[in-house]
């Protein structure tokens, strides 16, 4: 299951826990002097992935500058029964953004 | 130092004046309150701008699952792991990075941890996770040796 910019996979257990694992496709630069010419050059990163089950929020988690390139992000959802979607959105510091929906088979 | 001795020092520097400057110039939203600690520097700036005013004390039941020593900095994995109920928010803070915090989660009662990423480490150095579970701070600390820091690009 993938958009562009995210991969997620979404494994329904017993009782009702689902482990999603995700990868969000992002450099995750972090705000650094340009090796070269010594310039400054500027920050860009995730600031906010947010996980809906069902379009309500789950869980969302803030990022400072530095959560590794591409980040992998996982956890575990709570009573997700097949059919549920879940929902992984996320927001960078310079505006873009990408979102998906990921249905639980 | 020693681990205790670091928890030690974290949670007495929260309660510094020093700190109040920083306060004063700090929004009361909660948004403006993360993204200000996001700002911060030192573990303590970040902690402080988090959870003005709320005392941490580490925990055996919070668990930060880490490499020892880490080849590469620049992927870390971490794991954390807990048998606290009710925990609705995580925190994970690098300090011996240039900007300590790391990522800070938000949980809802439809998730629990363990919950894993991967950060960059610039250095060998503590990584310090708080999780709040029912308005108390809980904490966990594991020094991670880094071989080749992460923090370069």
């Amino acid at each position: 299951m993938t958009t562009p910019s995210i991969k997620a996979r979404i494994q329904l257990g017993d009782n009702g826990v689902a482990t999603v694992r995700t990868l969000i496709a992002h450099p995750m630069l972090i705000e650094r002097n340009d090796p070269k010419t010594g310039a400054r050059l500027p920050a860009h990163f995730i600031e906010e992935v947010e996980v809906t089950l069902n379009g309500k929020t789950a869980v969302s988690l803030e990022c400072g500058q530095a959560v590794s390139t591409n980040p992998l992000v996982s956890f575990e959802l709570r009573s997700v029964k097949t059919g549920d979607v879940i929902g992984i959105r996320w927001r960078d510091n310079q505006g873009k953004s990408d979102a998906g929906d990921f249905p639980v088979v | 130092m020693k681990r205790r001795d670091a928890i030690r020092n974290l949670t007495g520097a929260s309660l510094l004046p020093l700190l109040g400057a920083l306060a004063g110039l700090t929004p009361a939203t909660a948004n403006a309150r993360v993204a200000a600690a996001f700002e911060a520097k030192t573990t303590q700036e970040a902690l402080a701008a988090l959870f003005p005013d709320a005392e941490v004390q580490p925990s055996e039941a919070l668990t930060l699952i880490a490499p020892d020593i880490a080849e590469n900095g620049t992927a870390v994995p971490l794991t954390i792991r807990s048998t606290l109920e009710n925990i609705d928010y995580v925190a994970v803070f690098a300090t011996g990075n240039p900007w300590a915090l790391t990522a800070a989660y938000k949980l809802t009662e439809l998730t629990a941890p363990p919950l894993s990423l991967r950060v960059k480490l610039g250095k060998t150095q503590d990584v310090v996770v708080i999780a709040r579970a029912d308005g108390k701070l809980y904490s966990s600390t594991r020094h991670i040796q880094v071989s080749v820091g992460g923090c370069g690009g």
